[in-house]
């Protein structure tokens, strides 16, 4: 049940809702009404710089109002924050189209400048992934792992080799993890251009798409589909296999120095807890065994027989389809 | 023909639309108030370590007429109350209508104490003991058998090694062949070293299953889902049903470590079930030895368990008596839509009624 508190927080959020929608309008009315004249209130002299501005920063407004409500028990912030990522790609090509139409630009430019966006924001992701050995952070600190791969010498030579280990595990992840980035980017791109063939060339049969609700349900058909076909070639799968087993790497090695700082603050560590933990286990097996080899074997009963006993074939039966069956 | 064809009227319509849902939606989701795990009345009958033996009870005080106890094996992925989700959505509720007395394994949620139980603690050990317990009670020497996803593929295993007990066995849209093409679980586990990744995490974490989940889908699961959400959000009922399923698939155990290893090598990685050679307590599996009655039921748009991976089950058991039901819907859609409380539930109890 909400509580009193809780429909104060709910009004608070309503009410930053409202008052960010009104000040939209107003700022869109004032914007469109001046452009080619002069700035609007609220975005004048150094602050004007034109309508793609305004959106971000009316979309940082709103992102802000519905998830940094102050107010908000932690559970509804996180709703919010949840919410406002999932949403952020919907609420992206609502802000291209609702510009645009402001402007009275026409549909197919609308449409060429999102998804020009998203290739670009493709492009730049592929690009990240696929930096170079000068742009790397890493390869910058370190270049070729060449202190990680100098062998440790001294009293330490053993926590140095360690270390060294955890640091290149470390650099083979962020490579592998590069490399799956820049794929997935390349699947990204590809769907931009799908979803741009499907505009320019709409197949005869396919319905128009009237709201900015179907033109995200299409781009996300295209997306799965393409990104289900990648899903399961070789390129993928070894990808994935790679970063996994990289991470996994990393984690283990970390594991191992975790352990020694334990043993050396005189604490139990991983190793023995797990130990301990497989001698449980050991054992109980034995008393369950040794308890089965003790039980009497127990008196017969009367065995229920199947009442009906089927012919020796397979069939196959098909449950007619749902009317409104759903899928998940 | 123009294929976006918006007006800006229509899209400010339905910006403050959608912005009006969102808002509104909040006081729905606020009112929820708390979300069981499961509705039917039930009873614990048996406990051993995290596992809870639950006998149910129908609500509208329907006795058993089925001498034959049923025990249901869920999966170790996500919990059982799946099958007992809402009043209106119970798969459970379903089987106790058609006189079936039910019975089902809670697995709970292991942790770190758990990373050594083994596939063969788990079937020889407690659906072992769970089935003796449920003999007892009743008096019988066989129970009926429901299996579940993982839980339908451990079923097997368990009628492969102890037919004696089993009466009749029904598996629900479980993997049998793991490795056909349409499987994508199948193909990413391939070049995944398993035993690495047992060896750092020790259990397997159920938000990192949950993830892999979510990647076979993403656009779909991860964005599109929650836009269509807001669609919903105005309506309490709606957003009632749809938290009810949003707590069931985030509320997952974390894999026992063994049990996860040799399960993903086994049956995913190598596909061993359908060539005889897991093994479980020192006993090969030979799925020839499931003589019992077999029903074995798939959801056509399954992509966790495509049809594919389940048909082939005909084709390995031993049984002469082995009957197919193809549900039209997904892998939790057999448990929770109108559609399946209407079909699914009365053909196995009409199946097993016919058998016991």
């Amino acid at each position: 049940m909400a509580t009193a508190s809780s429909a104060q927080q709910n009004n608070d959020w309503l009410k930053g809702q409202q008052q960010y929608w009104d000040n939209w309008f107003e700022q869109q009315r004032e914007f469109f009404g001046n452009v080619g004249a002069k700035a609007p209130s609220g975005f004048q002299g150094a602050d004007f710089q034109g309508p793609q501005a305004q959106w971000a920063e009316l979309l940082k407004t709103w992102q802000s109002a519905v998830s940094g409500n102050e107010h908000a028990a932690p559970d509804m912030q996180a709703f919010q924050q949840y919410f406002t990522k999932a949403g952020e790609a919907y609420l992206g090509m609502m802000q291209q189209f609702y510009q645009g139409t402001g402007q009275a630009k026409p549909l197919d430019q609308m449409t060429n400048e999102w998804t020009d966006n998203l290739k670009k924001f493709f492009s730049g992701a592929g690009q990240a992934g696929n930096m170079g050995a000068g742009k790397d952070p890493f390869a910058a600190i370190d270049p070729l792992n060449f202190f990680a791969s100098i062998p440790g010498i001294g009293y330490t030579r053993e926590k140095q080799e360690q270390l060294n280990h955890l640091y290149q595990q470390w650099s083979e992840y962020e490579a592998k993890a590069r490399d799956y980035t820049a794929s997935m980017s390349k699947v990204g791109l590809e769907a931009v251009q799908k979803f741009q063939e499907y505009v320019a060339n709409p197949p005869k049969d396919a319905a128009p798409l009237t709201s900015l609700k179907e033109v995200y349900t299409k781009w996300v058909d295209i997306c799965e589909g393409i990104y289900a076909d990648y899903a399961m070639t070789p390129e993928y799968t070894k990808l994935y296999g790679e970063v996994v087993n990289a991470l996994m790497a990393f984690k283990k090695q970390q594991n191992k120095i975790v352990d020694e700082a334990m043993d050396q603050l005189n604490l139990p560590t991983r190793a023995e807890v797990d130990s301990l933990h497989q001698r449980m286990h050991a054992l109980r097996r034995e008393v369950l065994a040794l308890k089965a080899a003790l039980k009497p074997e127990k008196a017969a009963r009367p065995v229920v027989k199947p009442a009906v006993v089927k012919p020796a074939t397979v069939k196959s039966v098909k449950v007619k389809p749902a009317k409104k069956g759903k899928k998940k | 023909m123009i294929a976006v064809q918006l007006s800006p009227e229509k899209i400010f319509k339905e910006v403050t639309n959608f912005n009006t849902k969102l808002a509104e939606g909040i006081k729905n989701l606020r009112n929820l108030g708390e979300l069981p795990s499961g509705v039917t009345p039930k009873e614990e009958v048996y406990r051993e370590d995290k596992l809870v033996l639950y006998h149910y009870k129908s609500p509208t005080g329907k006795k058993p007429t089925n001498k034959i106890p049923m025990l249901i094996s869920y999966a170790l992925v996500n919990r059982p109350y799946m099958t007992d989700l809402q009043e209106n959505r119970s798969m459970i509720r379903g089987l106790l209508e058609t006189g079936q007395d039910v019975y089902l394994i809670d697995w709970g949620y292991p942790d770190r104490s758990d990373r050594f139980l083994t596939m063969d603690d788990y079937i020889n050990g407690y659906i072992d003991r769970c089935v003796d317990v449920l003999c007892e009670r009743h008096g019988v020497d066989a129970v009926n058998l429901l299996g579940i996803c993982q839980g339908g593929a451990f079923s097997l295993c368990y009628t492969a090694l102890h037919p004696e007990k089993i009466q009749n066995l029904v598996t629900m849209v479980t993997p049998v062949d793991f490795q056909t093409e349409d499987n994508m679980l199948a193909h990413w586990i391939r070049n995944i070293d398993v035993d690495l990744l047992v060896d750092s995490l020790g259990n397997v974490p159920g938000d990192l299953m949950n993830w892999t989940f979510l990647n076979l889908k993403p656009y779909r699961l991860i964005g599109q889902k929650y836009i269509d959400m807001v669609e919903i959000l105005d309506n309490p009922q709606q957003v009632h049903n749809f938290m009810y399923m949003e707590k069931w698939i985030f509320d997952s155990p974390d894999q026992a470590g063994e049990t996860y290893r040799q399960f993903v090598n086994d049956f995913y990685k190598y596909n061993k079930l359908i060539t005889g050679e897991v093994e479980l307590g020192g006993q090969k599996v030979d799925l020839k030895n499931v003589t019992v009655p077999v029903l074995n039921i798939y959801a056509q748009d399954d992509h966790l368990v495509p049809p594919s991976a389940s048909k082939p089950l005909k084709k390995y058991v031993g049984t002469k008596d082995y009957t197919e039901l193809s549900f039209k819907g997904g892998h939790i859609g057999i448990y929770v839509s109108s559609s399946a409380q209407r079909e699914v539930p009365p053909s196995i109890g009409k199946w097993l009624n016919e058998r016991s």
